[in-house]
């Protein structure tokens, strides 16, 4: 007969829920503790309700009740087992998304209570890990990963779990998850680690037959670095064309139950942010893939020339998110003013000089793109005018060719 | 020779701070504590700070060096427990700042560390509220005020220690801190006790002869309710807007500031802030004191002027942590046209063009309140402005704005 441990030492009385004083809230977990589905829904609902009112809110009450869901993992007979991990990872998430919102520091503390009851099961999600039901494992990488945790055994034992694993969606996202672990961690002794794992991200991209698997250890590769500038040096050969390969595939991710985490393994936009941080050299190579499409040559494309030129048009992201100088910004109603405005204060910034003008002769960097650009077959099937539009640079492959010449 | 407890037990190999393992840290800790004059004090906490606190990182060894330093509080013959009290505040000011740009809370772990660190000894803190140093003791306030904490034993502990505080800033901070504690909590129990501080502080407010000890009392009052929330939505006493009011004029409220003090406490933005969260009737009649001077009206009238009037001018802030809607916040060498532009966009997106005052629109009872204040407040127009129209497309001359009402009847 399964029960919670130390239900009743916790003082609920003195925690506060959504709706005021939780001293109810051992009778709702422990009406979870139920083999009907009915019984089981109900009181899961009632329960989030209180502690995680409206899917977003986190407070004492959360950091609380999370060591009693984490047990109840252990209870085989649960009728919605990913539920509950389904939510604990809803927790983890919040308490990302409230940091990501800034506020002081007192007024977080429920929120990393949450987090470190959230890590105190770590070794149960790592045991979760080779559970016979898909979609317990798949949610347990998730968790996992999310919770960067920075001890060796956990990037060890998924990548050990990575090996056995019969379900190539879990598969790679076990693979992607130790790239994520590794690079979460900045302590010099992982260094050497992250090192090792590279070598067997690179064995994978050459000898797995599984485009997916490949797509996850080219991106594992990228993530395990932790900076964000771009690596010119030391890259393997395959991963441009890889990344390649998942642009030009099908996007979508076909799983039978929800797996968010392997959304950034097809999605363009962090495909092609992953291309950026291979540094021009790679974003070049990319485009001889043998599978590049004209619609993936644009995308990659369209990223080399935001790298070397400053636009011309305006690329001004309103509030939040600052500036970008990504030419997936521009929107369509930005107007003259707008353009105005970006010009006058890249004046202000000095960066005036990456604007492309007819007179002036282009540097080694910028010749590497227009090089790369007018040799890309594909991605002149699809007509563009955004050489001019963007960047005031001609518009035609022989006019680009004359440019080069020069 | 000064013992650490524990000094040894801690693996400072490996935890780190901006230059790499934390080694260093007992050896300069010990050095710290022997330190024998105030040059060679000054000299290591540099050092020691540079490690720690570069440039207002928080690192692992940060966290751990607190325990530390609030056992050097307790050294006798310290050179300067102020410095220790100041170096803690400091820290929880950077935890704070962390906060708002690291984006994955398994990133705050060191800050959380250190908070909970500082936390853990707010005994030690109540008991500089006895030092003899006035600036250890006003940093005490400061800190715990920092803290925040929810116990009621130290709003209690605060308040009797107002009553024998001979330095007049100090009591002032005192008392101002223990209406910020009583804020905390939202049980019943809480707000009985909030209610209990604030006819202490009503008594305060009308019957204290020192205007900082009034001003004081206002302050917690307001802040007893929420600190950090925004308007009051509750009546305050009659005599809190003509206080804040008279404190706004120079002078008022000047009393000696201990060192390394100034404008940590009453400063004149912080009784504007609290001004802010009164209605617009109680802004006015803060505006109605009898010496009132061009200045202070200046300053209120803004605040009344931006609850009753949406801005049309840029108040962006750059730095995308926060919209401010304060005219006190403008600053007019960050803006330029196509701010405002961009700005009015957003306001038309959220809905808030309500607020703006267009020529032809007829006033609402507020706004008319607010136009009719500032024509008869003499003292505000003995300062030329333009400030009307430049934020609110107003007319700038007061027959003008006359004329603006008398077309209201």
């Amino acid at each position: 007969m399964f029960e919670f441990k130390g239900l009743d030492q916790v003082n609920w009385r003195a925690l506060r829920d959504s709706y005021g004083s939780a001293e109810h809230v051992p009778d709702l977990i422990r009406d979870l503790n139920t083999d009907q589905d009915h019984v089981f829904r109900k009181a899961f609902d009632d329960l989030l309700n209180v502690v995680n009112h409206e899917g977003y809110s986190i407070t004492d009450v959360t950091a609380a009740t999370t060591p009693f869901l984490i047990q109840l993992l252990d209870k085989k007979d649960v009728p919605k087992r990913a539920w509950i991990l389904d939510v604990l990872i809803n927790f983890q998430e919040s308490c990302d998304e409230h940091t990501r919102y800034g506020s002081e520091i007192s007024e977080s503390k429920s929120f990393f209570a949450t987090f470190i009851a959230l890590e105190e099961g770590i070794e149960k999600y790592l045991v979760l890990l080779a559970d016979p039901d898909d979609e317990i494992r798949a949610l347990s990488v998730q968790l996992l990963t999310l919770l960067r945790a920075e001890k060796p055994n956990v990037r060890l034992r998924m990548w050990k779990a990575s090996q056995i694993e019969a379900n190539l969606l879990i598969r790679a996202a076990m693979i992607y998850g130790v790239g994520k672990l590794i690079g979460n961690t900045y302590a010099y002794s992982v260094k050497r680690v992250a090192k090792q794992y590279r070598g067997l991200f690179q064995t994978l991209l050459v000898t797995s037959e599984e485009s997916l698997i490949r797509i996850a250890a080219a991106s594992a590769w990228i993530e395990s670095h932790t900076t964000f500038f771009a690596h010119s040096r030391g890259v393997p050969s395959a991963i441009p064309g890889i990344l390649c390969d998942a642009l030009t595939q099908d996007n979508a991710i076909r799983a039978p139950f929800e797996l968010r985490f392997l959304e950034p393994l097809r999605d363009p936009v962090v495909i092609i942010e992953r291309l950026r941080r291979l540094d021009l050299e790679g974003m070049a190579e990319s485009l001889h893939a043998n599978s590049i499409t004209s619609k993936a040559a644009h995308l990659i494309i369209r990223k080399m020339l935001d790298q070397v030129f400053m636009r011309v048009r305006a690329n001004y992201l309103r509030f939040p998110y600052g500036y970008s100088d990504e030419w997936k910004a521009f929107e369509a109603q930005d107007n003259a003013a707008t353009d105005q405005y970006i010009y006058a204060h890249r004046e202000t910034k000095f960066s005036l000089r990456r604007i492309y003008m007819p007179d002036r002769p282009l540097n080694e960097r910028e010749k590497l793109v227009v090089d790369a650009i007018v040799n890309c077959g594909p991605f002149w099937q699809l007509p563009t005018n955004l050489f001019s539009f963007f960047y005031g640079l001609p518009d035609s492959r022989d006019e680009l060719r004359a440019l080069l010449a020069n | 020779m000064f013992e650490f407890k524990g000094l040894d037990d801690v693996n400072w190999h490996s935890l780190h701070h901006a230059y790499g393992s934390a080694e260093d840290v007992p050896g300069l800790l010990r050095e710290l504590a022997d330190a024998t004059d105030k040059n060679s004090l000054d000299e290591i906490s540099e050092k020691f700070f540079n490690n720690i606190q570069h440039q207002g990182g928080i690192y692992s060894a940060t966290a751990a060096t607190v325990p530390f330093l609030i056992q050097l509080l307790g050294k006798k013959d310290f050179l300067d427990r102020s410095w220790i009290l100041g170096s803690l505040i400091g820290m929880l000011e950077s935890c704070d700042g962390h906060v708002n740009y690291k984006t994955q809370i398994s990133m705050l772990k060191d800050e959380f560390a250190t908070v909970a660190n500082i936390e853990r000894e707010i005994l030690k803190y109540l008991a500089c509220l006895r030092d003899s140093d006035n600036t250890t003791r006003g940093y005490a306030v400061y800190l715990l005020m920092c803290i925040n904490p929810k116990q009621p034993h130290i709003r209690l502990k605060l308040w009797q220690a107002s009553k024998i505080e001979t330095n007049l800033l100090i009591r002032a901070a005192m008392i101002n801190s223990v209406g910020k504690l009583a804020s905390r909590g939202y049980t019943h129990s809480a707000q009985r006790v909030g209610n209990q501080y604030r006819i202490r502080f009503q008594i305060m407010m009308r019957s204290a002869e020192e205007p900082i000890i009034r001003l004081a009392a206002v302050l917690a009052w307001i802040d007893s309710y929420h600190w950090l929330s925004g308007d009051l939505h509750i009546t305050p006493p009659d005599v809190i807007p003509r206080i804040l009011g008279e404190s706004l004029i120079d002078g008022a409220i000047d009393v000696p500031v201990p060192r390394g003090m100034v404008g940590l406490f009453f400063s004149e933005s912080q009784i504007v802030e609290r001004l802010q969260r009164l209605k617009i009737n109680e802004m006015i009649a803060a505006l109605q004191i009898e010496n009132m001077t061009g200045k202070a009206a200046h300053l209120i009238i803004r605040e009344i002027l931006d609850k009753a009037f949406g801005r049309i001018r840029a108040n962006y802030s750059k730095t995308a942590s926060d919209w401010y809607t304060q005219w006190r916040r403008y600053e007019a060498a960050l803006f330029e046209a196509e701010d405002d532009q961009h700005f009015y966009a957003f306001q038309e997106r959220t809905g808030a063009l309500r607020h703006y005052y267009v020529a032809n629109r007829s006033l609402n009872r507020f706004e008319t309140l607010a136009i009719e204040a500032i024509v008869n407040c003499d003292p505000f127009w003995q300062i030329p402005t333009n400030l009307f129209s430049f934020f609110y497309g107003l007319p700038d001359s007061r027959d003008e704005l006359r004329a603006l009402l008398a077309k209201q009847d």
